[in-house]
């Protein structure tokens, strides 16, 4: 116990991250499958992959290296089109 | 001039008056030729009134109208006005020019057509607006900025009932928190996927399942629902824009959010399973390729996303866009909120390029899924040791009023707030409540914490048999150290406490030495799911505005089933209300108006015209 007395007090949510950490949706070219998308993000520890049609997948990793550094390991490989971050939506409830 | 510059000036004159008698007259047969929807009969389509000037004696008069080669009907009040038919071949626009321009003549006008106001008997209809707003006060607002509003300022259902409640033709899917597709406002409005698969009425992206009911005890989706589609003139609670409907559930998020992956396979079940209209009262921050494209893909397949603006009191075209509002495609429309007198709500996001038209936002009533209970700690709460409920202001903290708090020690809220908790304490305090007729149930609290990290612990329990939950209950959690002066939300699920004995409470513990402020517990609430719930709230939000629009744009195009999403947009979006508050803050500056987007004839399109 160090401190004298409260500081003021607030009342907020709590913390609102823009997209889920780890997880990545990743769409490909024809040809490319659940099996390329694990082999190419193994070094990250694929945990699961989920087809979500459309030629799109989510893919969870158990070490998530950053949208820069994916990015830059999705370009070794024609078949994955684009990557991008599994972003959260919230309610627009006031 | 020469004779190529002359054809043109032909042409433009000729559509031209295609466009005025298509858009002014839509009683007329030539706007019927040209309108591919159907038309809302506003006037005799052969009959005018016309009034003489008073010198005109009364047989003078029937011979005017004879050498016109009309037929006088009847003289409706004394020296008053005329009815007249219209000789074969003649509109009515034709018939007001020609006697316009008599000079026996003081006035002349259509034979309007009125009609019987339907009113539905549901029991909340009052409340509603939205729909009706007759300048009544909302009882318990949670938006008090002009309440009451103006009378007038709705969205003119009255009068477009008269023409269609039954949306059940278009399938409109509610991609939200789920829906309770078991309340009683709701089940007979519900899709229909038995046949499909789906016997829940749609599909739970966020848990992956079949059944969208609102496992979080969310009530957002719900309220959306009954917005579109709460069952009309049944006695009962709310009635929806459109009183028959097909609203399909697709559940893609939980009250904290949802994600890219749960949405975009929640739209393309809505787009592949028959939806025409999708509702989406969410929003995200961030540009998102892959919910941009599925947007496209519901184009493409000839459906209209329906969107909230947000409600961050932003301007969605400067440097804070968000999604999907933001997206670009036609087929999108993107709706702020407006408050009872029609002022842009003080929340409401809005945008001159992204922002399409407003709709009521505030004080909604609509579906709930079950019971809330709240609570602040005053009465039937067994408290031990230093626990007390304590009406406090916050200090320091600006627009927040005061509040009753559970807190240990009983000084938490005492000047100078330096009061700590006790060593060697296990206090409990808890508080039974009845949970037994419900099939869901999520507790919610604010809390402050300080305690020595590690070593001293506030705990949440829960027992269904009653008295104290430490005792033999479950844990639901043991919290340590410091939320750094801010209240956390924390929820748990009450599920195996679904009892009329589910006793819930709070312990702080401590040992033998080192101690600090202690503990702050606020904001208390159980959610509920309740199978036939019959329970309806009051709440804001551009979430709220949205599915007004969704129902709209399904009622459109039941009562024009060769519409194309294009004219059921134009219909929307041109048929509304000029607002000043939308002006500049929307690309329709319109609030959107139920009986002007029926009565909006789309101009015709692939005509073409020579002159030779």
């Amino acid at each position: 116990m160090t401190e004298d007395s409260h500081p003021p007090l607030q009342i907020r949510t709590s913390d609102s991250p823009e997209y889920v950490a780890g997880e990545y949706i990743v769409t490909v070219q024809p040809g490319g499958d659940k099996d390329t998308l694990r082999q190419l993000y193994s070094a990250y520890g694929v945990s699961e992959i989920s087809d979500l049609g459309s030629k799109r997948f989510l893919i969870k990793l158990k070490q998530d290296p950053g949208l820069k550094v994916i990015k830059q390991k999705s370009l070794e490989s024609v078949k994955v089109k684009s990557i991008q971050p599994n972003f959260i939506y919230r309610l627009n409830r006031s | 001039m020469n004779r190529y510059k002359f054809r043109n000036i032909l042409l433009i004159v000729l559509m031209s008056l295609l466009m005025t008698i298509g858009q002014g007259s839509s009683a007329t047969s030539v706007s019927a030729r040209f309108a591919i929807g159907k038309s809302i009969r506003t006037h005799v389509s052969d009959e005018i009134l016309v009034k003489f000037k008073p010198h005109v004696a009364g047989q003078f008069k029937a011979q005017v109208i004879r050498a016109y080669g009309d037929r006088h009907i009847r003289e409706l009040t004394p020296n008053g006005y005329v009815q007249i038919k219209l000789r074969p071949g003649t509109d009515v626009s034709q018939g007001i020019r020609l006697y316009k321009a008599d000079p026996n003549i003081e006035s002349v006008q259509p034979n309007y057509i009125y009609h019987s106001l339907t009113v539905p008997i549901d029991t909340h209809y009052g409340q509603m607006w939205g729909l009706k707003n007759s300048g009544q006060m909302i009882a318990t607002p949670s938006y008090t900025t002009n309440n009451p509003g103006v009378a007038g300022r709705d969205m003119d259902m009255e009068a477009a009932w008269d023409h269609v409640k039954d949306c059940r033709s278009i399938v409109v899917a509610v991609v939200d928190t789920g829906v309770n597709y078991t309340h009683q406002d709701l089940a007979a409005n519900m899709w229909d996927g038995t046949t499909a698969g789906f016997p829940n009425h749609g599909f739970d992206f966020a848990d992956n399942d079949n059944d969208p009911i609102p496992l979080d005890a969310s009530g957002h989706g719900t309220h959306v629902a009954g917005t579109i589609g709460a069952v009309g003139n049944n006695s009962l609670g709310t009635t929806g824009v459109c009183w028959q409907a097909e609203i399909m559930a697709v559940r893609v998020l939980s009250a904290s959010g949802g994600t890219t992956a749960a949405i975009i396979q929640g739209v393309n079940f809505a787009v592949t399973r028959g939806a025409k209209v999708i509702n989406m009262s969410f929003g995200g921050t961030t540009y998102d390729p892959a919910f941009d494209a599925e947007i496209t893909d519901a184009r493409n397949n000839g459906v209209i996303a329906v969107v909230a603006a947000g409600n961050a009191a932003n301007d969605n075209d400067s440097t804070s866009p968000l999604y999907p509002c933001n997206f670009l495609q036609d087929n999108l429309i993107c709706v702020a909120a407006l408050d009872q007198a029609y002022a842009l709500a003080t929340f409401s996001n809005f945008g001159a390029t992204s922002v399409d038209v407003g709709a009521p936002g505030v004080n909604a009533i609509s579906t709930w899924p079950g019971m809330t209970i709240t609570d602040n700690f005053t009465s039937g709460w067994t408290l031990a040791g230093d626990f007390a409920a304590t009406f406090c202001d916050l200090d320091g903290v600006g627009p927040q009023a005061p509040l009753w708090l559970l807190v240990n020690p009983t000084r938490w809220c005492t000047p100078p707030f330096n009061f700590n908790y006790a060593n060697n304490a296990n206090d409990v305090a808890y508080r039974t409540f009845d949970l037994s007729n419900t099939s869901h149930a999520i507790l919610h609290f604010g809390m402050f914490l300080d305690t020595e990290p590690n070593i001293d612990f506030a705990g949440v329990a829960y027992k269904s048999t009653g008295g104290d939950p430490f005792g033999a209950g479950g844990v639901i959690t043991e919290e340590s150290g410091t939320t750094s002066d801010f209240a956390v939300d924390r929820s748990a699920d009450l599920n195996n406490c679904r009892t009329a004995t589910c006793s819930l409470g709070f312990r702080l513990r401590s040992d033998t030495m080192n101690t600090d402020f202690g503990m702050g517990i606020l904001n208390f609430q159980i959610d509920t799911v309740q199978s036939n719930s019959n329970e309806y709230q009051v709440i804001n939000g551009t979430s709220m505005a949205s599915p007004h629009v969704a129902g709209l744009a399904a009622m459109v195009w039941a009562f024009n089933p060769l519409y194309t999403y294009t004219q059921v947009v134009n219909a929307i979006k041109n048929g509304g209300e000029d607002v000043v508050a939308l002006s500049g803050k929307t690309t329709s500056g319109k609030a959107v108006n139920a009986i002007g987007s029926l009565a909006y004839i789309n101009p015709p399109t692939g005509l073409s015209a020579s002159v030779q």
